[in-house]
């Protein structure tokens, strides 16, 4: 079976798709959309995002096995939890880890990969 | 099917320290207990929690697929391998990548995210 991808981007900077799938397994890595959005609309955005992309490839955020959070300031953290905590089942968690990072973009600030298992989706 | 275990909260923020799913077992945010230890104590006891994820999931470190430490600086990178190599086995040692970032507490010098495979035995 191919690898699906989805999430096609060609804006400004690297052409890339932001989530791809292969069998059981699927991906979704981004920034925000709209990097004008403030810490807390960037993180709700690119939840959002993996939410859309996660189900056009056949699994969905209660499948999500591992999520690794990049800050571009650390200090951001604490606004983080409570909107991580309103998306995510709380008796049905994913993994999480989270790390400061430099963005590519001073107005950039996270960036989010989930991992999550799927049903394939027949091609 | 995905077994999620070990749901204490990490700072507030919910997760799951272990998601089980078919062949894989995603461990991610593996923290030392001691974080007023220094870096070879924190690696350790680090190593010891994966070691305790491990045998709890039925695995060894010869399962583990990939590992990730996340160090709070490079300056760690020899007294982390130190620890590291005491634990691992020298004829089957894991993949292993090691990049610095800082993470959620400035005491906290390093973080582990791993994942094993193993098929499952017909029950």
């Amino acid at each position: 079976m191919s690898i699906q991808k989805t999430g096609r981007i060609d804006s400004w900077g690297p052409k890339i798709f932001l989530g791809s799938a292969a069998g059981d397994i699927a991906s979704v890595c981004l920034t925000a959309p709209d990097k004008a959005a403030d810490f807390a609309g960037q993180s709700r955005d690119i939840l959002g995002v993996i939410d859309d992309l996660l189900d056009q490839m056949g699994s969905g955020r209660d499948q999500i096995v591992q999520v690794q959070v990049w800050l571009a300031d650390m200090g951001d953290w604490p606004a983080f939890v409570p909107i991580w905590n309103d998306w995510v089942d709380p008796d049905a968690p994913p993994g999480l880890s989270v790390v400061r990072m430099d963005a590519s973009r001073r107005d950039s600030l996270l960036e989010i990969r989930a991992w999550a298992m799927r049903t394939p989706v027949p091609a | 099917m995905i077994t999620r275990s070990h749901t204490e909260t990490m700072d507030g923020a919910y997760r799951a320290l272990l998601c089980k799913s078919g062949n894989w077992v995603h461990m991610t945010g593996i923290q030392p207990r001691n974080l007023d230890g220094d870096i070879k104590e924190q690696a350790q006891d680090a190593i010891n929690k994966l070691d305790e994820l491990l045998r709890e999931a039925g695995l060894t470190q010869a399962d583990l697929f990939t590992v990730t430490i996340w160090l709070k600086d490079m300056r760690y990178f020899s007294g982390l391998n130190s620890v590291w190599n005491q634990w691992v086995d020298p004829a089957n040692p894991p993949a292993r990548t090691c990049v610095s970032g800082e993470l959620y507490r400035p005491d906290l010098l390093l973080e582990i995210v791993a994942v094993a495979y193993k098929p499952e035995v017909a029950a």
